[in-house]
């Protein structure tokens, strides 16, 4: 038996099966009138599963009801703790610190997948090496949102109010409007997440594909049945979004699977070879929501992009330009691509 | 054995999904060198995606006046907290700690973040409220139940 095996036998044997993530058989999956597999409705994706698994866990892969609690517990202590304890002036952090307490909205609960990380493949639940060419991608992305920005096009296209950063494809939980609603007709199926009101409309038939040099912001997506999952290929990026690094020559394949009346299964897989060595996959449990999607005004609500630009022209004409603009929590990973080393261990 | 997870997997939670997402550096946008602390009534209250704007006219210790737009998270982030349209109205006494727009420009109004807000009653949201990922104390309707 291997020590994933063994894990997940003990997960099994502590909680009972009827805690875990149950996937309806075929054919029983809730189905909509005309008989497909119904997955409408508005999900909350938010999640503290951590995204890659954490050194701590080695090779644990699935966690009893009684850790996730006390992981829910921990993650909450340490919010509150790091809240009292912030320095509330002239802290660089704190200002990050407040920016969370004020505005961020990515949940108190793990995903019900009970994963100790969302990414499932490779077995490790940590993100296959980046290659050299990526690395250097990334270099010069951070090196760019590092300086004060001469012109918009110096931020990313979330800061752009062009995409959303947790939009997708794929959605990947981030700090707020981590909410979607899915629509469905027979032959189609349309996702609009609060974030920047994106939406997708996806064909549910074969029809040809679109020509390699039309390229979409949010790519080309396609979907069709398999038993009761809805797999959604996407294709045809600009490579302008940039998820987690990738190139316009993405692959994207979504895996949609109500897994109980207010749960929905959400998986996808990355391939992309010019930036990850391997193909890999995540899994993660939306819930059903009663929440509203609110109207998103990115544009017009959001000064931000205004604000940056007018206040990195005061610092130059007060000899301070040379701030930091990196945002802390792209300081590690700004970091970590300077080393060379695509092999290194913490990738 | 739920006790043993412990800071040590927190700290990695943080780190892995601080990583990539976010919509900007807040300290690209507001000057930690220029913490604020505001105190007057309400003024206006923009519900809009992807920040609200809280407005709010201070009273300053001189007499005089000077209006703030104070940014704040999304609608929905705000009625998780419990901060919905009857309870943030115009006229309302509140107190903000946040930080002042790098620009520091104040024609015809001033920017800043909101760190905090607190009420005449010495209620405080944002801090140590649930979503946030303190305790549920009951604050958040939409908590899903355990």
């Amino acid at each position: 038996m291997t020590a994933r095996t063994k894990s997940l036998t003990a997960a099994l044997a502590g909680v009972g099966a009827a805690a875990l993530l149950v996937i309806p058989a075929a054919g029983q999956a809730p189905t909509t009138s005309w008989g497909a597999p119904d997955l409408r409705g508005t999900w909350d994706f938010r999640s503290i599963t951590p995204f890659e698994r954490p050194a701590s866990f080695k090779d644990q892969e699935f966690l009893t009801p009684d850790e996730v609690e006390a992981f829910e517990e921990a993650v909450r202590t340490s919010r509150e703790e790091r809240a009292a304890n912030s320095d509330y002036t002239e802290n660089q952090s704190d200002v990050d610190v407040g920016y969370n307490s004020f505005f961020i909205d990515s949940g108190t609960r793990m995903s019900g997948t009970m994963r100790t990380s969302m990414v499932v493949d490779p077995p490790d639940g940590r993100l296959p090496a980046m290659t050299e060419d990526a690395r250097e991608r990334a270099r010069q992305r951070y090196a760019t949102w590092a300086r004060p920005p001469r012109t918009p096009a110096d931020r990313n296209s979330a800061v752009r109010c062009i995409t959303g950063f947790n939009a997708g494809p794929p959605m990947a939980p981030g700090a707020y409007n981590n909410i979607m609603e899915v629509f469905q007709t027979e032959d189609h199926v349309a996702i609009m997440t609060e974030m920047v009101n994106d939406h997708r409309i996806i064909p549910l038939e074969d029809g040809p594909p679109l020509p390699d040099d039309m390229r979409l912001w949010k790519g080309d997506s396609r979907g069709h049945w398999e038993g009761d999952t809805l797999v959604v290929t996407t294709r045809n990026f600009t490579g302008h979004t940039a998820f987690r690094g990738t190139t316009e020559d993405m692959v994207l394949t979504e895996r949609f699977t109500r897994s109980s009346e207010d749960g929905l299964l959400y998986e996808y897989t990355i391939d992309d070879p010019a930036t990850y060595a391997e193909e890999w996959s995540t899994a993660l449990e939306m819930r059903r929501t009663d929440d509203s999607i609110f109207e998103y005004a990115c544009h017009e609500g959001n000064l931000a992009m205004m604000l940056m630009l007018r206040g990195a022209r005061l610092q130059e004409a007060e000899g301070t330009g040379e701030d930091q603009w990196l945002a802390t929590w792209y300081q590690g990973a700004a970091a970590a691509v300077q080393d060379s080393d695509p092999d290194r261990d913490d990738k | 054995m739920p006790r043993t997870i412990g800071f040590f997997v927190v700290a990695g939670v943080l780190a892995t999904t601080s990583v990539v997402h976010s919509h900007h550096a807040f300290s690209a946008e507001f000057d930690a060198n220029l913490p604020i602390q505001i105190r007057g009534k309400v003024t206006r209250v923009q519900w809009i995606n992807p920040h609200s704007w809280i407005h709010v006219m201070d009273e300053k210790a001189d007499g005089t006046t000077q209006e703030w737009m104070l940014e704040a998270g999304t609608p929905n982030t705000l009625l998780r907290r419990g901060l919905t349209r009857t309870i943030l109205t115009v006229g309302t006494e509140v107190q903000v700690r946040g930080y002042q727009s790098k620009d520091k420009i104040c024609d015809p109004i001033c920017r800043g973040s909101g760190r905090d807000i607190t009420f005449p009653d010495g209620t405080s949201l944002f801090m140590g409220s649930s979503g946030t990922g303190a305790p549920r104390d009951g604050a958040d309707a939409t908590e899903p139940p355990r």
